[in-house]
């Protein structure tokens, strides 16, 4: 397995979720092995959008590669889009069995949202497994 | 009466501010990770010529001592969080969330953000507690 490489691209430098995201998934990747594996079989882009931050992002992974984008690009296949409390809330999601988990506290208040719409996610239905994937990847516990 | 920002008598004030807050008490529990430092960068036009630096020995919910440091002191705690004056003035008013000032580069953080993401709501209370220092600024008459 090739060393993980995660990148903030020149245009997302002065872009404080971009430098966030890149340090939590650098971080989460070197504390675990299995996110780790999870990341190396990465591949396409999700988009994330902080509405009250007025902040969007790109992470266009590539099996082993992340490059972390100022703007959400085109083509961007998943699109979250909620507000800075809750986009870290998805990170605060516990895994169990290398998966995310829903069904406990911070689980379900990440379902909760996404049902109440204030959490939306665009790409849900096409991509589940890319999601999975960026939830195993992201959180912190 | 108002407290001077940045002051060791506003310093003085948040710890009690601190140390009184039935929210910070319960929000501020799980801490336990040492101590966070807040950096206000300097801005000679309103006088302050210096980054000023606030140390915070933060545990289990309480304060257990505070001073004015200087930013090389600063940069040793395990957390460190730099903001222009404006910045800190929006927090203190409430006006601008941690998470958020962060997720735009307002504030910047040096420290595990893996912490600092599972621990979100202690770090809300602390601006909470702020933002009940009676506060002058510098910059206002």
């Amino acid at each position: 397995m090739t060393e993980p490489e995660i990148t903030v691209d020149k245009s997302a430098e002065e872009n404080g979720l971009a430098n966030m995201v890149a340090e939590l998934l650098r971080a989460n990747i070197e504390s675990s092995a299995h996110k780790k594996a999870v990341f190396s079989r990465m591949k396409g882009s999700v988009g994330l959008f902080a509405t009250d931050a007025e902040v969007k992002v790109t992470l266009v992974f590539d099996r082993g590669r992340c490059v972390v984008h100022d703007g959400i690009l085109e083509g961007t296949g998943v699109t979250v889009t909620a507000d800075s409390d809750s986009i870290l809330e998805l990170s605060n999601v516990r895994l169990v069995g290398g998966l995310p988990c829903y069904f406990d506290k911070a689980g379900r208040a990440v379902v909760s949202k996404v049902f109440g719409r204030a959490i939306r996610i665009r790409g849900l239905l096409l991509h589940p497994v890319t999601l999975t994937r960026l939830g195993i990847v992201l959180s912190v516990n | 009466m108002s407290m001077k920002f940045p002051s060791e008598e506003w310093v003085t004030a948040f710890v009690t501010a601190i140390n009184e807050s039935p929210e910070y008490k319960e929000g501020g529990k799980p801490w336990t990770y040492g101590v966070t430092a807040l950096v206000v960068n300097p801005q000679p036009e309103i006088g302050l010529t210096e980054a000023y630096g606030i140390w915070l020995d933060l545990h289990e919910g309480v304060c257990r001592e505070a001073h004015h440091c200087t930013v090389e002191e600063a940069q040793t705690a395990p957390f460190c969080i730099f903001g222009d004056y404006a910045r800190w003035k929006q927090v203190i008013h409430k006006e601008l969330e941690p998470v958020k000032g962060m997720m735009q580069g307002k504030l910047k953080l040096k420290g595990n953000l893996q912490i600092i993401v599972r621990n979100v709501k202690a770090a809300q209370a602390l601006v909470t507690c702020a933002t009940r220092v009676p506060t002058q600024f510098l910059d206002e008459p």
